[in-house]
Order: C-alpha cells, then sequence, then structure tokens
C-alpha cells in the first residue's frame, strides 16, 4: 500500500470521528514506525536486559533467555498497538525506543560472561 | 465408545450452556421467546447459573477423561464450537422470513 | 453496558484503534490468508501425503504391524546404504513409520549431495515419490513461504503473525457490544452488516484459538526472530544456546574412520531411559566416523509438549553421552510449541484446528470484504484503484490460493512419473496458477472482483482431483473403505465437498449477479469455510 491510500484514509471521511479528524502523513509514518520497529526495539531490550537480569536471580541461562524472550513477544503487540494509542506520537517514540535503548544499554552494562 | 460419550458429554453441555446463555441476550430473547418483555431478571441469574455448572460439568468430563493438558485444550476448543453452534442455531431460528419482523 | 466498562475502554481509545486494526488487515490480509490456510493443511500434511504419494498410501506398503520386530539395524541400515549408493556418507536420519505415515521417510546427505526417499517398515526402499507434498511444500509456505535464505520467510510470517495478534486485540478494542451481539449472525438484509457479523463472531467466538495459535507460532522460532536473549548470554550462537536449552550435543567430525555400533541396543536404552513411548527419529551425524553421534528422538503422539526428549549416544562405542530434561521455563517453551504443532495423536483435537485454522481464513476473508463493501457505500460513484487493489488482493488470497493448491494436486496425479525433476515442475505449477488466478482478478474487477468464474474454477478442480485421483490410482471411495485407507478417503471427501459448496456458491454468484450486483460476497466466506 502506498502513502497515498493511508493518507486518504486519515484525511477522508474518517469512522474515528472528532477523536483525530486529520492526521497529517508524517504523523502517521511516525506512528507506524513507532509500531513496527520502536515496539520491536523495546521488545528486544526487554529480553537482552531481562536475560541478563534473570541469570543475576540465579536462572540458568538458557531458562532466562526463554522467559525475557517469551515476556517480551508478550507484551510486543500490545506495545504496538500502544503507539497508536497514545495522544501524541513523539511520546510513544520516546517511550518505546528509549525504553528500548535503556535496557539494552543496562543489559550491556550487566554483561554477564559466557556460561 | 466411551471416548465417543465423552467427546458427545462434553461438548454437548457446552451447548447447553450456550444456549441459556443466549437466552438472556435482549435480541435473542426477543426473537426466540417474548418480543414485548426483556427476559425475567430472575430466569437470567438462573440460566447464567445453569450455564457456568454446565460449563463445569463439562470442563470436569474433559479433565477426568482426557487428563489436564488435553481436557483443558478440548475444553477451550469446545467452547467455541459450541457457541458457534447456537449462533448458526439462532440465525436459523430468527430469520426474518421466521419471525416477521426483518430487523 | 456499565459505565466502569466505558471507563477501561474510552472512545477515544476504540477510534485509535480502528485504523491500524484496519490497515493492517488490508495490508497482511492476503498474506495471513495464506499462513492460516497452508497451516490449516498442514494439520492434514500426513494425509494429504498419503494422498498425493500413492506408493506409500496402506495400499500399496501394507499396514505396520504393531507387533512385528523392527530393527534399525537390519531395516533402516540398509535403504540408508541404498540411498547413499557408494559415495561418502555424511549424516543421515529416518522418520520411523507410525500410523499416519505408514512408510519411513530418509536423508542421506554423502559427499556428492543429498538424497531422500521412502521405504517400507521392513526395509524395502520405494520408487521416487516425485513430490513435495504437504510435508515439504504446504507446510514449510506455512511458516518459511519457501524463502529460506536468510531466514527471511521466517521474520516475513513472524511480523505479520505479530500483526494478526496486535489485529485481534485490536479487534476486542474496537468492538463495542461484544455480549449483546455475542450469537448475533444476521445473515439476511445489508450484506456489509452480514459481512460485519460474521466477522465479529468468528473473531470473538473463537478468540482463545486465535491468540493460542498466533502466539505459539512465534514462540517456535523465538530464538531466530527475537534473538536478543541469546545475543547478550549466548554471544549470538543460537546452536550453543539450543545445545543447552533442549539438550541437544554436537561435536565435529574428527576424520578418522570407524564403523557404526550396532544401533538396536541404543533404541532399547533410549525406550528404557523415556519410561515407555516410541522413537520417532533417528538421526547418524558424522556417520562412519569416530566422532559420530547417534540421535533418537521420541515421538511426541500421546502429550501436548513439543518435547521430543532427545537422546545422544556416542556412534562408535554406543555409550550415552546425553540426556538433558529441561528447565521448567524451557519446558513451558515446549509444551507452547506443541499447542501449535499439534503432534499429539487425537483425532477430535486434529479436525478442530483444522476447522479453526479455517475460521482464521474466514475471519481474515470477512474483514477484507468488509473493507470492500464499506468502501463502496462510502465512494459509490467512483470505485478507484486503491478499492480495485484490494479487491484484486482479496480474490486472489481466497479463491486464487484454493485455485493454485487444487491445480498442484490436479497436476500431482496428472504428470507422468518420469518428468525431470517433476517435484519442481508441480511446485512451479502451484505458482504459475496463484499468478495466473491473481493476474485474472486484477484485469477483471471491475464493480466486483471476478468471485462466480473463479468459484467454477475452484470446483472444477476439485472435483477433477477426486476424480484423477481414482482414474490413475484406481482407490474410489469404496476401495478406500475396504481397504480402511482413512487418510485418502478423508482428502476425497473434502475435496468432494469443496467441489459441492463452490459449485453451489459459483451458481447461486452468477444468478444473483443480474439482479443485486455485489450481493453475494457474503456466500464467499462460507465456501472459505470449507477448504
Amino acid at each position: 500500500m502506498g502513502a497515498k491510500t493511508v493518507r486518504r484514509a486519515g484525511t477522508g471521511r474518517s469512522p474515528s470521528g472528532g477523536a483525530r479528524p486529520s492526521r497529517p502523513a508524517w504523523t502517521t509514518a511516525a506512528r507506524v514506525t513507532a509500531a513496527v520497529f520502536g515496539a520491536y526495539g523495546f521488545a528486544w531490550g526487554l529480553a537482552a536486559f531481562g536475560a541478563e537480569l534473570g541469570v543475576l536471580i540465579g536462572l540458568a541461562p538458557a531458562e532466562a533467555v526463554t522467559a525475557a524472550s517469551l515476556l517480551s513477544l508478550l507484551i510486543l503487540p500490545m506495545t504496538a498497538l500502544w503507539a497508536f494509542a497514545v495522544p501524541r506520537a513523539a511520546i510513544g517514540w520516546a517511550v518505546l525506543g528509549g525504553g528500548g535503548i535503556v535496557m539494552m544499554a543496562a543489559s550491556r552494562l550487566i554483561g554477564i560472561p559466557l556460561p | 465408545m466411551s471416548d465417543a460419550w465423552a467427546m458427545v458429554t462434553v461438548f454437548g453441555l457446552c451447548g447447553l450452556a450456550f444456549a441459556g446463555l443466549a437466552l438472556t441476550v435482549g435480541r435473542h430473547w426477543g426473537d426466540l421467546v417474548d418480543r414485548r418483555r426483556d427476559p425475567p431478571r430472575r430466569l437470567v441469574t438462573r440460566l447464567r447459573l445453569a450455564a457456568a455448572l454446565c460449563l463445569a460439568a463439562a470442563l470436569s468430563v474433559a479433565v477426568r477423561h482426557q487428563g489436564v493438558g488435553f481436557g483443558l485444550l478440548l475444553w477451550t476448543l469446545a467452547l467455541s464450537v459450541a457457541a458457534l453452534s447456537v449462533a448458526a442455531g439462532i440465525t436459523a431460528m430468527s430469520r426474518p422470513d421466521r419471525t416477521a419482523d426483518p430487523r | 453496558m456499565s459505565t466502569k466498562k466505558r471507563t477501561l475502554i474510552s472512545p477515544a481509545l476504540r477510534a485509535a484503534m480502528l485504523w491500524p486494526h484496519t490497515w493492517a488487515g488490508v495490508t497482511l490480509g492476503g498474506l495471513l490468508m495464506l499462513i492460516f490456510f497452508m497451516g490449516s493443511l498442514a494439520v492434514f500434511a500426513d494425509e494429504i501425503d498419503r494422498w498425493m504419494m500413492p506408493d506409500t498410501r496402506i495400499g500399496a506398503v501394507g499396514a505396520p504391524a504393531p507387533d512385528a520386530p523392527f530393527s534399525l539395524d537390519r531395516h533402516v541400515l540398509p535403504v540408508v546404504e541404498q540411498l547413499a549408493a557408494g559415495r561418502g556418507l555424511r549424516d543421515w536420519y529416518a522418520k520411523l513409520p507410525d500410523a499416519r505415515r505408514p512408510a519411513m521417510a530418509l536423508r542421506v546427505r554423502t559427499d556428492g549431495g543429498v538424497s531422500g526417499g521412502m521405504a517400507t517398515a521392513d526395509g524395502r526402499l520405494l520408487p521416487p515419490v516425485g513430490t513435495l507434498g504437504a510435508t515439504s511444500f504446504f507446510y514449510p509456505l506455512h511458516y518459511s513461504l519457501h524463502l529460506r535464505a536468510g531466514f527471511v520467510g521466517y521474520w516475513i510470517v513472524s511480523f505479520a503473525t505479530v500483526a494478526m495478534l496486535a489485529g485481534l486485540i485490536s479487534g476486542i478494542i474496537i468492538h463495542a457490544r461484544i455480549f449483546k451481539d455475542f450469537f448475533t449472525f444476521r445473515s439476511w438484509g445489508q450484506l456489509r452488516r452480514s459481512l460485519l457479523d460474521l466477522h465479529n463472531l468468528t473473531g470473538v467466538l473463537v478468540l482463545p484459538f486465535h491468540l493460542m495459535i498466533s502466539f505459539t507460532g512465534i514462540v517456535i522460532i523465538l530464538p531466530m526472530v527475537l534473538p536478543a536473549g541469546v545475543n547478550a548470554l549466548y554471544d549470538g550462537d543460537v546452536q550453543r544456546f539450543y545445545d543447552d536449552a533442549l539438550g541437544n550435543y554436537s561435536r565435529p567430525r574428527s576424520g578418522t574412520p570407524a564403523p557404526l555400533a550396532p544401533l538396536d541396543p541404543m533404541l532399547a536404552e533410549a525406550k528404557r531411559l523415556w519410561g515407555g513411548g516410541e522413537a520417532a527419529v533417528v538421526f547418524v551425524i558424522n556417520a562412519g566416523d569416530a566422532a559420530s553421534v547417534v540421535r533418537l528422538n521420541r515421538d511426541t503422539g500421546d502429550r501436548l509438549s513439543l518435547d521430543v526428549e532427545p537422546i545422544f549416544f556416542d556412534g562408535v562405542t554406543g555409550a550415552l553421552l546425553k540426556h538433558q530434561r529441561p528447565g521448567p521455563v524451557v519446558a513451558t517453551h515446549r509444551l507452547l510449541s506443541g499447542l501449535h504443532f499439534a503432534a499429539f495423536d487425537h483425532w477430535p483435537l486434529r479436525w478442530l484446528y483444522f476447522l479453526f485454522g479455517l475460521s482464521g481464513c474466514a475471519l481474515i476473508g470477512t474483514g477484507l470484504l468488509y473493507w470492500l463493501e464499506k468502501r463502496r457505500v462510502a465512494d459509490t460513484a467512483v470505485v478507484g484503484l486503491g478499492w480495485r487493489s484490494v479487491g484484486a488482493l482479496a480474490c486472489g488470497s481466497i479463491t486464487g490460493l484454493l485455485i493454485a493448491t487444487l491445480a498442484m494436486m490436479a497436476a500431482n496425479r496428472l504428470l507422468p512419473a518420469d518428468v525431470p525433476s517433476r517435484e519442481l515442475v508441480e511446485a512451479g505449477l502451484f505458482f504459475l496458477a496463484w499468478i495466473g488466478s491473481a493476474i485474472h482478478a486484477a484485469i477483471r474487477t471491475r464493480r466486483d472482483p471476478p468471485w462466480a468464474a473463479q468459484c467454477s474454477a475452484v470446483a472444477a478442480l476439485a472435483g477433477a482431483c477426486v476424480g484423477l485421483n481414482w482414474l490413475t490410482t484406481g482407490e474410489h471411495p469404496l476401495r478406500a473403505i475396504a481397504l480402511g485407507d482413512w487418510p485418502v478417503l478423508g482428502v476425497d471427501a473434502v475435496l468432494a465437498l469443496t467441489a459441492w459448496t463452490a459449485w453451489r456458491v459459483a451458481r447461486r454468484l452468477s444468478h444473483r449477479q443480474s439482479h443485486r450486483p455485489g450481493a453475494s460476497a457474503l456466500t464467499m466466506t462460507e465456501a472459505t469455510d470449507h477448504v
């Protein structure tokens, strides 16, 4: 689908009523990218950080990796939808992208050596 | 043979439960029973209770007969089958050419 | 609806969810349709395989006798030697015969390339099957789209599946009157309303299955598509993670030749360690080498979990190398994977998985059709390029997919056995038929996609498949019953049902087209309910 059809949905006879009467294309793009890449980055950060944290609290490495990954997958669709629900796209990007980067950095800092 | 009977029991109980629940929904009560009044409050409570009992009984049969894992999975899927069948039945019974009230 | 509910899901949230729900559906609907449809077929992959590989049917190889002595050394090894044909053997595996596949399936990697084949339980190599069948074509299409390079297909499928999960959740949020409309399907009146009813019905009532199947689908390949944890703790070495998590074992080839120890004692030892249960697959890695490893997988037919409890033996000494049980979290992962795989031996559940998988197709299909109907009402005068594209996409992914699948099955019965690379010709015909019907849909979509014409094609092809199976194998329904060949009978029955339904839909569509243009897409979704 091209950007043309996307814009038509935003500016045309939008079923969303008065909630968001018209959206410029770049806001839509910001939300879509936040939902796709931001949410994935957040899930990535959580999976990495959670795995390190799991080992810190005494889980076996394979268990920690699996638990953190399952949890990340559980929240991934919800965070993706949340990127569309926040009042401003920028907040979505800040929380998802920022949160992802912070958690990735934290997991690097913990940096448990290979088992 | 007892395998087949357990299946019939699980699906039948789930179907009964959803049929009862469907009658507590105003639209279907109107189409199927009485268009002028809402379902009586006490009846709604009793139907819901009966439905809950049927679902619990179905779960217990499924778990007892199939074990916890298979029983739970079968029961969950049986819920969908039963609800879809009840919906299909309601559609067949409340077509406008039968109830003479195109809504 | 109580006030509490209203505060939980505000109208603003509902409105915000509509956009991603709609556009995720419109853009990824066709792909999701493919994934759900092929997944549904994969539930009966073994049965479709029997239909497509007549030499492996019960009538040809005989039913496996449960008490007949089966020996890896006497029945499997000679076939492996035959397949290797004198070339240096590197690795091989054999899927042992079971109730659904009365023949064993082998794959052998030699210095001169890979070869595969099937053999009877008593070790007679069968002629080449000449088809990828459902296990090697429909099923991989479901999870990898046959794009294996760099796992691109896995990534695309996972992305679409996350969108499916988001679509399910947002759909529940959007749906304002879940309980009032819980059982409501108004098949009469406005087509648009009927489509929405059906979309809601398949979405809400089958929600537990759809959530489960979408989530567990990604869970299976989670270390591949979300390798963050593996990167953090295992330095990105997925092999090492799997060795650790699933109790796998691997070691490199030593280069020193050494003979293989007898396999049957290892099989007996494995059964003892499993505490009952049958072996499903035997692998020999680094065959003929001093570092050879024998791996035995347990059959998971009696359990939900996909925990195959691999047991590893030293190929030269026959000593036990590794038998490691997974921890609780990994066991949960195996259970979730098993819920998706449905490898368990449970016929009612298998049929429910098949039907609910198709209900996923109905959910996606009605969503697409609803979008089309709604837009048609919105812009009465102009049917724009966007609308026509989505119309063609819907047609190509509903009837087009059926046409492609059936064309491949018909080709499977029509192509002579000696066609060079017969299996690739079959697969090529699948894609040709699909592209052909998509082009047909794109050209012929004006006020409506060409539903009637494509439904007629589906009916003709499905009917032809039943007839061709009879003509080319001589196995008509009565003979199948006499033989107790339920897989072939079942596939034939579903094909016949598809033909009958598609024919009725096509007739009704062409009949109605003169009276009410566009009033017939509903019956299309009924058609997708039957394969």
